[in-house]
């Protein structure tokens, strides 16, 4: 795992240098924005200050001795460490993430498995459409969608996730009232874009066991048909989501970066996408490492998991 | 339902109605006459009883703050609204980029509507010695910043000399601030002495004179020369920032991941601060009044919005959700925010942009490729570039027919503006254009359309900018069409902030453009970027290695030809000299050198621009200019806008 890791740090902070131009130029784009003169001097400066100028293998060193104590680094756009910056929202991403992958899961596993019992019936082929809808639609198409119909049907403002009114107040039932009409909307757009694949797949998975002989013969003996399929078919059917499900850690930690830009949620994801614009290598780098990290340690555990779930790998 | 299908329609003949306005200069009444004269005082005007908002009342009367009386200075001075006085209270909205604009800025001096005359604010007034070479500013008697300090003359030296003297802080002066020196006379006076004579030194201290004064009395406890380096290094780790300048820096400009309650002179004070949301309150040691002696400003908060997306912020601001919205909107969401604004309660106003034009296409006359070099050089084949443009069509298609087609020279309000500056080539003569390219030599000889250069290689100019502020992606879109039609193949390349910079300082683009903010007198006279090869930034790529000449002293770059030595010449002359007159002469000479030999080519300016103003929100001026040079609202008095 470590040489991985070590492997993915060196190629995400090479990737980062990559294209032309720097973070000082971006940094003072803000600055020289507003009509500010700044000097070649000045750039220099800024360049020596933040040691852009050491060679890279330097900065490297620098970068990742930091990171294995815990110091992210600094962020030149934000003036701030890395670690405060993604502190600050990682609470928030982490809510959002969570509750769109229970709704996909809650909706996409029944709907799979009504789909694969009851194939070609009318009910199946409707959520095929919608399936292949929610498939092909990008998800930022949807939230836009999505944020225009809640505007105009429900008068909930758009983005955010609160309406103005609310986003000093303190506490209270009403500003709890307005979270929950301003989070459905994430969370249903970062759902359906996952809950139509996932229900194609357990679809077809259930599909190929349901015919398989064993199935015949538990029907032949009387075994119940609800009980028959969730004990037998399903468990064999769910292998391929457990051996994913260890992806979704890194997904939990940084959202979906356009969704969130479209949306304007203060999430991780909008981070990460400026970092890797401007090429904040400290907090681009420290963002992408984290992600790996995740990355590795969750399939990891969707091992032991699928090692739990099914005896065939257990006794193997 | 009906009126919903109507509604095109009423926006068809809301333009066709105000047709008539789309002449670029704005009439003088529309805004205050005492705006454009220096602020009355208190005493002047018999004003004996002042008023202070309930809010600071409660706490003056609980004893947590001094008595009105002790918080305004001496002799308190007066901004007249622009529609009535105000009522106190409520809460301001608005988005990120707009703080300065709504907040305000307190230079020490200020100026006019017109962005044309410099007038006094913290400073009561402000004489040149007799060589030019010092300017002395008058303070007003009794001044306080945010926390109650006294705003004196120390002020000013304190960040002379521990800011701009110390070398971590400002690791490089600029070239007019070297030798010079701040002293305070008294409490109330201070000069500032420089090596050469400096007329428009008046005109900086009105555009950002705020960042030549610091509250020592804060800062102080953050700096080395007064704090043991060891225990400030410690604070710089334990604050997780890279370095001291950047700690110090930070804590300045109140950028800290909590307000740190440094003392500005602004209308509000920044008291809290998340990753969505700043909140300002109300400054209760603010200067001025109005007519009936109300302590301005009149509202209590403002609440920023922290949202950074040009499409999100469109989005908001035409559902309604802010009470104003100047910055990242544009041009062409004018229709967008007219069609919302009944439904939405605000309204549109269209301001103009204070920019000479709206898209400055840049030539690069110092160009690597010696081809395109000798070409771009050669005026005949400028003079074709902007004969080939149809200004009207694109007035129309991007403008609604409200902008100005003119070349790139200064606003019609500056005391430098001639018409000839502005009428320089603009008229759309195709034929014309075809007929100097032919004279030229650069024909079509292969019939696809596109003329070939002397090498026999197509004529193919490509064109980096970045996309921002002003409609430069569809005006060039528009442009490219036109020059096609005479046979010039421009490849149109939209490139990110920091290559923008890089790549126009390195010389490396063939054609950039930007906007010419700087064309009023304000700054014109201190920066004329397209006028003069004296800077080298992102905004120009005409004459880099010209501008680096001068900027390094001849060290590196190229010596521009003697036409344009001349110029710079003519610009060192005008800003050291004392004559009014003969400034005036020396700038408009630099002037029509420009409309003479189209240095750069202009499309068209003093165009439409909206700013979306809530309902309840009101005494901003219906019409205004909107841009750098006037610091988007300074001379429009933010400090006097309400909500009711």
């Amino acid at each position: 795992m470590i040489p991985t890791l070590l492997v993915i740090s060196i190629i995400s902070f090479a990737l980062i240098q990559l294209p032309p131009g720097d973070i000082i130029e971006s940094t003072l784009q803000d600055l020289q924005q507003q009509g500010h003169r700044v000097s070649a001097e000045q750039i220099e400066t800024l360049r020596v200050m933040y040691h852009l100028d050491d060679p890279l293998v330097v900065q490297y060193f620098r970068w990742i001795t930091g990171f294995v104590r815990g110091d992210m680094g600094y962020s030149i756009v934000y003036q701030q460490s890395v670690n405060r910056l993604i502190g600050e929202r990682v609470l928030l991403t982490m809510l959002i993430a969570i509750s769109s992958l229970l709704l996909t899961w809650v909706l996409a596993l029944p709907i799979g498995i009504y789909s694969a019992v009851k194939q070609y019936s009318p009910l199946d082929y409707l959520f095929t459409v919608f399936a292949m809808l929610g498939m092909a639609v990008p998800s930022f198409m949807l939230a836009l969608l999505v944020m225009y119909g809640a505007h105009q049907w429900f008068g909930i403002s758009i983005g955010g996730l609160f309406s103005p009114e609310y986003m000093d107040a303190s506490w209270s039932p009403a500003r709890l009232m307005d979270l929950m009409k301003h989070i459905w909307a994430p969370a249903v757009v970062l759902g359906v874009a996952g809950t139509a694949s996932m229900v194609r797949v357990m679809r077809a998975n259930l599909l190929d066991e349901i015919n398989k002989p064993y199935v015949i013969a538990a029907r032949a003996r009387g075994v119940r048909p609800v009980t028959l399929i969730l004990k037998y078919p399903v468990r064999i059917a769910i292998n391929p989501f457990i051996s994913t499900i260890g992806w979704t850690l890194p997904a939990i930690f940084s959202g979906s970066a356009i969704v969130s830009v479209v949306m304007d949620l203060p999430t991780t994801g909008p981070l990460l996408l400026n970092a890797l614009m401007v090429q904040d290598m400290y907090l681009a780098g420290s963002f992408i490492l984290i992600l790996s990290t995740l990355t590795v340690i969750g399939t990891l555990i969707s091992d032991l998991m699928l090692a739990v779930v099914d005896p065939r790998i257990r006794h193997e | 339902m009906a009126v919903k299908s109507f509604s095109p329609i009423i926006i068809a003949l809301l333009f066709l109605q105000t047709w008539a306005h789309g002449s670029g200069r704005i009439p003088r009444d529309a805004w205050p006459e005492s705006w454009f004269a220096a602020p009355k005082t208190a005493s002047e005007l018999g004003i004996t009883n002042f008023h202070e908002s309930p809010m600071l009342a409660e706490q003056a009367g609980a004893g947590t703050l001094p008595p009105l009386r002790n918080r305004l200075p001496d002799d308190p001075f007066v901004i007249e609204p622009a529609e009535r006085t105000g009522k106190y209270g409520g809460t301001l909205r608005c988005f990120t980029r707009d703080v300065d604009a709504v907040r305000g800025i307190e230079p020490p001096l200020t100026m006019d509507p017109e962005v044309s005359i410099v007038l006094p604010n913290l400073a009561s007034g402000w004489k040149y010695s007799e060589d030019a070479r010092t300017l002395t500013l008058s303070l007003r008697q009794g001044l306080r910043w945010s926390d109650g300090h006294p705003f004196t003359s120390a002020a000013f030296v304190f960040w002379h000399q521990h800011i701009s003297l110390n070398k971590e802080l400002t690791p490089a002066q600029s070239l007019r601030w070297q030798g010079a020196s701040v002293t305070a006379e008294d409490a109330l006076t201070v000069s500032f002495r420089f090596l050469d004579p400096h007329p428009y030194f008046a005109a900086e201290l009105a555009h950002h004179g705020d960042v030549f004064y610091a509250p020592g009395h804060f800062l102080k406890d953050f700096h080395t020369d007064f704090v043991a380096k060891e225990v400030i290094d410690a604070r710089v780790k334990e604050e997780e920032f890279m370095s001291w300048a950047a700690y110090f820096n930070s804590v300045r400009a109140n950028r800290m991941a909590e307000p740190n309650g440094v003392p500005v002179m602004y209308a509000y004070t920044l008291t809290r601060k998340s990753p969505t949301l700043q909140v300002w309150e109300r400054n209760p040691f603010y200067p001025k009044i109005d007519p009936e002696g109300n302590q301005l400003p009149y509202m209590n908060r403002i609440q920023v919005m922290m949202v950074e997306n040009k499409e999100v912020i469109a989005a908001k601001t035409a559902t309604g959700q802010v009470h104003f919205s100047g910055n990242s909107i544009e041009t062409q969401d004018i229709a967008l925010f007219k069609m919302g604004q009944r439904a939405n309660n605000y309204r549109t106003y269209v301001w103009n942009r204070i920019y000479g034009v709206d898209v400055v296409i840049q030539p690069n006359l110092t160009c690597l490729d010696p081809e395109l070099r000798d070409m771009f050089r050669d005026f005949r084949f400028r003079k074709a570039l902007s004969f080939a443009i149809n200004r009207e069509e694109i007035n129309t298609i991007v403008y609604f027919g409200r902008a100005t087609p003119r070349q790139t020279t200064v606003i019609p309000s500056s005391r430098f503006f001639e018409p000839e500056f502005a009428d320089a080539y603009i008229e759309y003569r195709p034929d014309e254009a075809r007929r100097l390219l032919d004279e030229m030599g650069i024909q079509d000889r292969n019939i696809d359309g596109i003329r070939e250069r002397h090498d026999g290689k197509p004529l193919s100019i490509t064109l980096e900018f970045f996309d921002f502020e002003t409609p430069k992606g569809i005006t060039m879109e528009l442009v490219s069409e036109y020059w096609r039609d005479i046979g010039i193949q421009l490849n149109l390349k939209q490139v990110a902030p920091g290559l923008q910079g890089s790549r126009a300082r390195a010389n490396q683009m063939e054609m950039t453009l930007w906007h010419a903010d700087r064309t009023s007198d304000i700054l014109f006279p201190s920066e004329p970027f397209w006028f003069v090869p004296m800077h080298n930034s992102w905004e120009e790529c005409h004459w880099p290695l010209w501008s680096t000449y001068y900027l390094s002293d001849g060290e590196r770059g190229e010596a521009p030809p003697p036409q344009l030595q001349q110029l710079v010449d003519w610009w060192r002359e005008m800003t050291t000299i004392q004559d009014a007159g003969r400034r005036i002469e020396l700038g408009k000479k630099i002037l029509r050198s420009h409309a003479e030999n189209l240095w750069t080519i202009g499309t068209l300016g003093l165009s439409p621009k909206p700013v979306v103003v809530h309902n309840s929100l009101h005494n901003i001026p219906v019409r205004g200019y909107w841009g750098w040079d006037n610091r988007w609202t300074l001379p429009y008095h933010p400090e006097t806008w309400f909500i009711e």
